[in-house]
C-alpha cells in the first residue's frame, strides 16, 4: 500500500503526497474545514452555495476558466461540500501540476465574489435543495435529523433549505470565505506520479506569500441523547420507519465495530434487516415490508445510524417497528455469526481498496482523513483496525449504541391502497 | 403596423434631427408634460479580469509514455492466448475473458443474441444459479459483470488479491458451462426489451440508430437495427448455438492485470482454463462497406419533438489505419471536444466521433436544433466538415490538440481493470502493450501538415449521409426550400425488417409429430373435436404486485368455439363480502360486469370496447383445452425450441404462431406424460405464463386441476374444484344482463378453504 508524507507551509497550509508509481498522473485536492454543520442557523445552504461560487471566477481566472484550463490539458475539475468539509480539485497529467496550484492558490484567497453571481447562484441552490428534499423518504429523514440533531448542524442537509437560502447575501458569503477559506484551514492532497519535495516547492510558489488567518471557530457537538423521542409525520404514499441512533465520531474507536453493525444489519440482500423485513406471512403470504436499509451518516462529530424500514399496509405499522427493534437487539445479543462477520470485513475492505484506485478517490480518502480525525495519515490503519473487530465488539457496540433510550423515531404511515 | 414604423424609419433618415418638443407644464398634470432629462447612461458592468495577467496554459510539454510493467504472454494448449500485465500500486486484481464474438457477428434473424448471451452469463452455470453467483462475488467484495460489445464478448472479474481464486473458480465456469436457465432467459429476454424500448424512445438514440442505417444500409451488420420483433424471435436455443459456436478456447483471450506474480499466476490459469476443450472456430461472417455516392437524407418525423436530433455520417477508418492519430486530432478539433470549432458554432454544441474498430465503422456528427433551425444547422454542420476537408486544422489547434489527447491518455490507466480492458482492445486488433504505453507519444508525431493530408483524404466534402429526428410539419418546408430531396419515416418505424429464421426440416418433423402424440394424450383428435363446452370451477388467490393476496372464486365456461364467460368473486373486505366481475364474449361482441366505481353497491354493464375485444380473442384463440387441434392443423406454424425442465422433469418446448400480430405462444410438455405443463406468451415486453398440473380425466379429456398463471399485473393460485365438459350452458349465460344486480354478496370467499 502506497504511504503518505506530509509537510506544512510557514502560513500553516497542510500537504499530504501519496507517491503512486502509475501512469503520468497526479490529483490535486484542496480541503478547507468547512461544511454546512458551520452554516448559521438562518443561512442554512451557505456552504453548499459557496461550491457554486469557486467556480466563477478569481482574481487571475475569468468565470469557467479554470475548468476550461483543466480540460484543455486533458484533465477533469470537481468540487464537493458535504456536512464537514469542502473540497475542490483537478486531475490532470503530472508535468502540470504547477497550473493546477497556481489555479488552487488564485480561488483560495483571490476568489472575485459579485452580488450578480450570489443571486443567481441563490436561484439554482435553492432549486437544488427543494429537488433534494422531494421524495418521501428524503422529506421523512430530513425531519428525522432535525429532531435527532437539537444542537449540532446536522440538523439539515447539506443542500440546504430554500427560504434560507433565497436570503443568503453577498455579506454572508464572504464573512463565509474569509473565515474559512485559508491557507491555514486547509489541506492540500496530491496522489500520484510525484513527491512530497516536489509538491511541497510547487506549493511553496503558488501558496507561500498567502497570509496566515485567524483560527476559525468550531461547530458545537450533539450533546450525549438521553430518552427516546419519536414523532409520527402525516401519511405519504409509502409508509416509512426511520429509526436513528447517535454513534461515535469517526476517530472514535467504536466507529469500526459500529459500521459492520449497519452493514450487518441493512448493506446487500444478504443483510439482517432486509431478509427480516422480507419475510411473508405464513398465514397470507403477505410481505412485512418492501425494503429495509441503513443510512450511515459518520461524521468528524457524533452522527447518526438510520435504519429505514419501508412497507404499504397500515395495518403493518407496529409489525415492521417491532421487527426492526427485534433485529438490533438480536444482534446486541446473540452478535454475529463468524461468516457474516468475515463478509462484511470483505466487503469494507475490497469497498476502501478498490476507492483508492483512483487518484481522486484516493486523494479523497486521506482529505476524509484529515477532517473527521484531524490527522491526513490515519487512514492507513484503518483496514487494520477492521480487520481487528471481533464478533463482541459488534455485539458490545449495538447493545451500548443502538438502544432504545437513544433511539429518534420518525414515522411516515402508508396511506393505503 | 410595420407600414407605418417604414414610414418614420424613412423619415429619421431622410429629414433633419427633429428638435425636442418642450411642452409647457399644466396646471394639476405633474410633471406628465415635463421634459425629462435623458435617463443616466448605466455603465456596463467592468470587467474585473480585463487589465489583469490571467493564469494561462503552462508551456507544451513533450508528451511522455505511460509506465506498464512488462507484459507476459502465452497460450494453453487448446488454444486460450493469455496476457498477463503485473501491478502492484494495490492489493487487487482484474480478470477479463475475451470472447471474439460481438454484434458484428450474430446471425441475421437474431439480432440481439449477442448482448442476451453475455447477460446470461452471470445468471447461472450448471451448479450456482444467479442467487448464488452474486452471493459468492458478494462475500468477497467483488464485481463480476458481462458484456457484448461490436467486436466481443467479455467477462470481468475485479476482487482483492488474496480472493483472485474466486475469479479463476467463477469465470471458467460461466464461460465452459453457462446454464441458460429457461426462466433466467425468460427474465433476462424481456429485460433486454424493457431497455431497447427506453433506448428506441430517446430521440437522440433514435438519430443514431438511423444514421448508421442509411449510411451501411439493412445488408450490413452496421446498418442493422434490432428491434422488439427481433429479440422476441430469440428463443433459448439461439443462445445456445451461439455459445456453442463462439466460446472457444481458441476464440478467446484472457486478459489478467494486477498484483500478481506473473509466473505463479500462469500455473493458476492453466488449471483454471486449462480443462476447456478445444474447438473449431468458425469464420467471422465478412461484409464489404455499400459505399456512398450522392448525398442521402432521411427525415424521422416525430410529431411534438421539441428539439430536432441531427445526425451527419460519413465511413470512418479502420484502428490499423495509419492515418489513425492524424484523424484523432483532426476530429478533436471539429468535434471532439468541449471547445471544438462545431461546439464554438452551434449553440446546443455537437460532437463529433470515429469508431475505433477492426473495420471501417462510421464517422459521424451529433448534434440539436431547434426544429425550426434544424435544415441550417445541418448546413452549419456540413460546413464545417467541408471547411476542415479543404483547409485542414491551424497548427495552433493542433498543438493544442496533442496537449490534451496525450494528457488524457494518461487518466486512463486509473484502475487495474481501466489496464485490462484498455489492453483487450488493443490486443483485439493486434497491436500489444507497447501501444498503450506509446500512444500519447504517436499522438505526438502528428503534425499539421499530416493532419491536414488526413483530414483531405478521410473526410468527403460531397457525400453525406444526414438524418433529422423532428416535427416534419416544421422541417419539410425547410427541406422543400432548399430543395433537398429526402425520405420521410415515422419514428415508430421498424428500421431494419424481421428476417424469418430457417428451420431444421427433421427437427420441423420431429415437433410435429411430438403435438400428435400430445393431442392423443390429451384425449384424442375425436374427443376434441367433438368438445361442445368446458366449464371450470376454480378457487384461489390472487395478488397484484405490491399487494396481500385476495381470495377468488372463478367460473370459466368457453361454448365452442367463441363463446367465453369468466365470473369472478372477490373477498372485499370484512366479513367476508365479495366483488363480482363478470367477462362474457359471443362472437364479436362482448360486455362486463362490475360494481360502478362511484357507488360499489351497485352495478354496472358495459360494452368491452371493439380494441378490448382484441385480447378476448386472442383468450378464446389460446384456449388450453383446444390448442393442441390448432397446434395440429396442418397449416400451423410451429417453431421447436430447446428442450428444457420444469422442477427436475424433461420437457419438449414448442413455439406455435398465433393468427395476432407479435404473440405467439410457446407450450411446454412433459416428456414423459406428454401433457402441457406451461403456456407462455408475449405480452408487450413482458413475458406472462400459465401453468397446468394435477391432470385428470374428464369424460375422456384430461383437465389441469392446478393452473397458477403470472402476468405483469397479479400471480394467480388456482385449482379446480368441479370439471365439466360438453355440459349445456344456457345461452342466456352470454346475454347482457339489462338490469344490475346487487355486487356484493355475503357468501364467504373460498367456503371450506383452509
Amino acid at each position: 500500500m502506497p504511504a503518505v508524507d506530509t509537510a506544512t507551509l510557514g502560513n500553516g497550509l497542510q500537504i499530504a503526497v501519496v507517491s503512486v508509481d502509475g501512469p503520468p498522473v497526479v490529483a490535486v485536492q484542496v480541503w478547507y474545514h468547512v461544511g454546512s454543520k458551520d452554516d448559521p442557523r438562518d443561512r442554512r445552504g451557505l456552504a453548499r452555495l459557496f461550491e457554486y461560487l469557486m467556480f466563477q471566477g478569481s482574481e487571475h481566472v475569468r468565470p469557467g476558466g479554470h475548468g476550461d484550463l483543466i480540460g484543455a490539458l486533458g484533465g477533469f475539475v470537481n468540487g464537493h461540500v458535504d456536512e464537514d468539509a469542502s473540497h475542490f480539485g483537478e486531475t490532470l497529467p503530472v508535468s502540470d501540476l504547477d497550473t493546477a496550484l497556481k489555479l488552487e492558490a488564485d480561488r483560495m484567497r483571490g476568489l472575485v465574489l459579485r452580488d450578480v453571481n450570489v443571486q443567481a447562484t441563490r436561484q439554482l441552490a435553492a432549486e437544488q435543495a427543494k429537488n433534494e428534499s422531494a421524495t418521501p423518504v428524503a422529506a421523512g429523514m430530513a425531519h428525522l435529523l432535525s429532531i435527532a440533531f437539537p444542537t449540532a448542524g446536522y440538523a439539515w442537509n447539506p443542500s440546504g433549505v430554500a427560504s434560507d437560502i433565497d436570503s443568503i447575501t453577498l455579506d454572508d458569503v464572504k464573512k463565509l470565505y474569509d473565515a474559512y477559506y485559508q491557507p491555514n484551514n486547509a489541506l492540500l492532497v496530491v496522489v500520484g506520479k510525484t513527491t512530497l519535495a516536489d509538491v511541497k516547492a510547487a506549493a511553496d510558489r503558488a501558496f507561500g506569500q498567502l497570509p496566515r488567518a485567524e483560527t476559525p471557530k468550531r461547530a458545537e457537538a450533539e450533546h450525549d441523547q438521553s430518552g427516546s423521542r419519536r414523532e409520527v409525520l402525516e401519511a405519504g404514499p409509502v409508509g416509512l420507519a426511520l429509526f436513528g441512533f447517535h454513534i461515535p465520531p469517526a476517530r472514535d474507536p467504536d466507529f469500526y465495530p459500529v459500521q459492520l453493525a449497519a452493514m450487518m444489519l441493512g448493506v446487500g440482500d444478504d443483510a439482517r434487516l432486509k431478509k427480516r423485513l422480507h419475510t411473508k406471512d405464513a398465514k397470507t403470504g403477505e410481505l412485512l415490508a418492501v425494503d429495509g436499509g441503513i443510512d450511515l451518516h459518520v461524521h468528524e462529530n457524533p452522527g447518526l445510524l438510520v435504519l429505514v424500514g419501508a412497507y404499504r399496509e397500515p395495518s403493518h405499522g407496529q409489525a415492521v417497528e417491532d421487527a426492526m427493534t427485534d433485529e438490533i437487539k438480536r444482534l446486541g445479543t446473540s452478535g454475529p455469526d463468524e461468516a457474516e462477520l468475515h463478509r462484511v470485513k470483505r466487503q469494507v475492505e475490497s469497498g476502501f481498496v478498490f476507492s483508492l484506485e483512483h487518484t481522486d478517490g484516493f486523494a479523497e480518502t486521506v482529505g476524509r482523513a484529515w477532517i473527521t480525525t484531524g490527522d491526513a495519515t490515519s487512514w492507513q490503519h484503518d483496514a487494520d483496525k477492521f480487520e481487528k473487530v471481533t464478533a463482541g465488539d459488534v455485539e458490545r457496540v449495538v447493545k451500548q449504541y443502538m438502544n432504545a433510550d437513544r433511539a429518534t423515531l420518525v414515522v411516515v404511515p402508508p396511506k393505503g391502497p | 403596423m410595420r407600414a407605418a414604423i417604414a414610414v418614420l424609419v424613412f423619415a429619421a433618415a431622410c429629414g433633419a434631427k427633429p428638435t425636442p418638443v418642450v411642452m409647457p407644464t399644466l396646471p394639476g398634470d405633474g410633471d406628465t408634460n415635463t421634459a425629462k432629462p435623458p435617463p443616466p447612461r448605466t455603465k456596463p458592468a467592468a470587467d474585473p479580469w480585463e487589465s489583469k495577467t490571467l493564469i494561462g496554459p503552462p508551456e507544451i510539454s513533450p508528451p511522455q509514455s505511460v509506465d506498464l510493467a512488462a507484459m507476459v504472454s502465452f497460450k494453453l494448449s487448446n488454444g486460450l492466448e493469455v496476457h498477463v500485465i503485473p501491478d502492484q500500486r494495490l492489493p487487487v486484481v482484474s480478470m477479463q475473458l475475451v470472447v471474439k464474438a460481438g454484434r458484428a457477428d450474430e446471425p441475421v434473424a437474431y439480432p440481439g443474441v449477442a448482448e442476451l448471451a453475455a447477460d446470461l452469463l452471470v445468471k447461472g452455470t450448471r451448479t450456482r444459479d444467479a442467487a448464488g453467483i452474486a452471493k459468492l462475488i458478494d462475500s468477497v467484495g467483488g464485481t463480476i459483470t458481462a458484456d457484448a460489445t461490436f467486436e466481443a464478448t467479455v467477462l470481468s472479474c475485479s476482487v482483492l488479491r488474496r480472493e483472485l481464486d474466486t475469479c479463476l473458480t467463477i469465470v471458467p465456469e460461466m464461460v465452459e458451462q453457462p446454464k441458460f436457465a429457461s426462466d433466467e432467459f425468460t427474465k433476462m429476454r424481456d429485460q433486454l426489451r424493457g431497455s431497447l424500448a427506453q433506448r428506441l424512445s430517446d430521440p437522440a438514440t433514435v438519430a443514431t440508430v438511423h444514421a448508421q442505417n442509411l449510411l451501411w444500409t439493412n445488408q450490413h451488420v452496421r446498418g442493422r437495427v434490432t428491434s422488439d420483433l427481433a429479440i422476441a424471435q430469440i428463443t433459448r436455443d439461439e443462445v445456445i448455438a451461439w455459445h456453442k459456436a463462439w466460446f472457444t478456447p481458441a476464440n478467446s483471450m484472457l486478459v489478467v492485470v494486477g498484483d500478481v506474480d506473473a509466473k505463479r499466476v500462469q500455473s493458476d490459469i492453466e488449471r483454471a482454463f486449462g480443462g476447456w476443450a478445444k474447438a473449431p472456430v468458425p469464420p467471422h461472417p465478412q461484409m464489404l462497406p455499400p459505399g456512398l455516392n450522392g448525398t442521402r437524407i432521411r427525415l424521422v418525423d416525430w410529431p411534438g419533438l421539441p428539439q430536432a436530433q441531427i445526425r451527419v455520417a460519413q465511413f470512418g477508418i479502420q484502428h490499423t489505419d495509419p492515418r489513425f492519430f492524424d484523424t484523432l486530432v483532426f476530429n478533436y478539433i471539429l468535434g471532439g471536444n468541449p471547445q471544438s470549432r462545431l461546439s464554438r458554432v452551434i449553440k446546443t454544441g455537437g460532437a463529433s466521433t470515429f469508431d475505433r474498430n477492426a473495420d471501417a465503422g462510421s464517422f459521424v456528427v451529433s448534434t440539436s436544433a431547434r426544429n425550426t433551425d434544424a435544415v441550417v444547422t445541418t448546413e452549419v454542420v456540413l460546413g464545417e466538415i467541408t471547411k476542415m476537408a479543404k483547409e485542414g486544422p491551424t497548427d495552433g489547434e493542433v498543438a493544442q490538440a496533442i496537449a490534451s489527447i496525450s494528457g488524457s491518455w494518461g487518466l486512463r490507466f486509473q484502475t487495474v481493470a481501466d489496464v485490462g480492458a484498455a489492453l483487450v482492445g488493443a490486443e483485439l486488433h493486434g497491436f500489444g502493450e507497447e501501444y498503450l504505453k506509446n500512444y500519447g507519444i504517436a499522438v505526438g508525431h502528428v503534425d499539421p501538415g499530416s493532419a491536414r493530408q488526413a483530414a483531405q483524404a478521410v473526410l468527403d466534402p460531397k457525400n453525406f449521409v444526414i438524418v433529422i429526428v423532428g416535427d416534419a410539419k416544421d422541417i419539410e418546408p425547410q427541406l422543400a426550400k432548399k430543395g433537398w430531396r429526402y425520405d420521410k419515416v415515422p419514428f415508430t418505424a421498424q428500421i431494419t425488417p424481421v428476417v424469418t429464421p430457417d428451420v431444421d426440416p427433421k427437427r420441423l418433423a420431429a415437433a410435429k409429430k411430438f403435438l400428435d402424440d400430445a393431442l392423443v394424450a390429451k384425449g384424442g383428435r375425436a374427443k376434441l373435436q367433438a368438445l361442445t363446452s368446458v366449464r371450470l370451477t376454480e378457487t384461489g388467490t390472487t395478488t397484484a404486485a405490491g399487494h396481500p393476496a385476495v381470495a377468488v372464486d372463478m367460473e370459466r365456461v368457453l361454448v365452442v368455439p367463441d363463446k367465453l364467460r369468466i365470473d369472478a368473486r372477490f373477498a372485499s373486505g370484512a366479513g367476508g363480502a365479495q366483488t363480482r366481475v363478470v367477462y362474457a364474449a359471443d362472437g364479436a361482441k362482448g360486455w362486463v360486469q362490475q360494481p360502478d366505481p362511484s357507488d360499489p353497491t351497485k352495478m354496472v354493464v358495459q360494452d368491452i370496447p371493439p380494441p378490448q375485444m382484441g385480447a378476448i380473442d386472442f383468450e378464446r384463440w389460446r384456449d388450453t383445452d383446444t390448442i393442441l387441434l390448432k397446434a395440429t392443423d396442418p397449416a400451423a406454424k410451429v417453431t421447436p425450441l430447446a428442450d428444457d425442465d420444469i422442477g427436475g422433469k424433461p420437457q419438449t418446448v414448442i413455439k406455435l404462431a398465433s393468427p395476432f400480430v407479435g404473440v405467439d405462444v410457446t407450450l411446454y410438455f412433459d416428456k414423459a406424460t406428454k401433457l402441457m405443463t406451461r403456456m407462455t406468451y408475449d405480452e408487450g415486453g413482458f413475458t406472462s405464463s400459465d401453468e397446468f398440473a394435477d391432470y385428470k380425466p374428464i369424460d375422456g379429456v384430461q383437465i389441469a386441476h392446478k393452473r397458477p398463471t403470472h402476468d405483469r399485473a397479479r400471480d394467480i393460485e388456482l385449482t379446480v374444484k368441479k370439471a365439466e365438459v360438453n355440459v349445456q350452458i344456457a345461452p342466456s349465460s352470454f346475454v347482457k344482463p339489462a338490469s344490475a344486480t346487487p355486487a356484493t354478496t355475503t357468501a364467504p370467499a373460498n367456503p371450506g378453504a383452509k
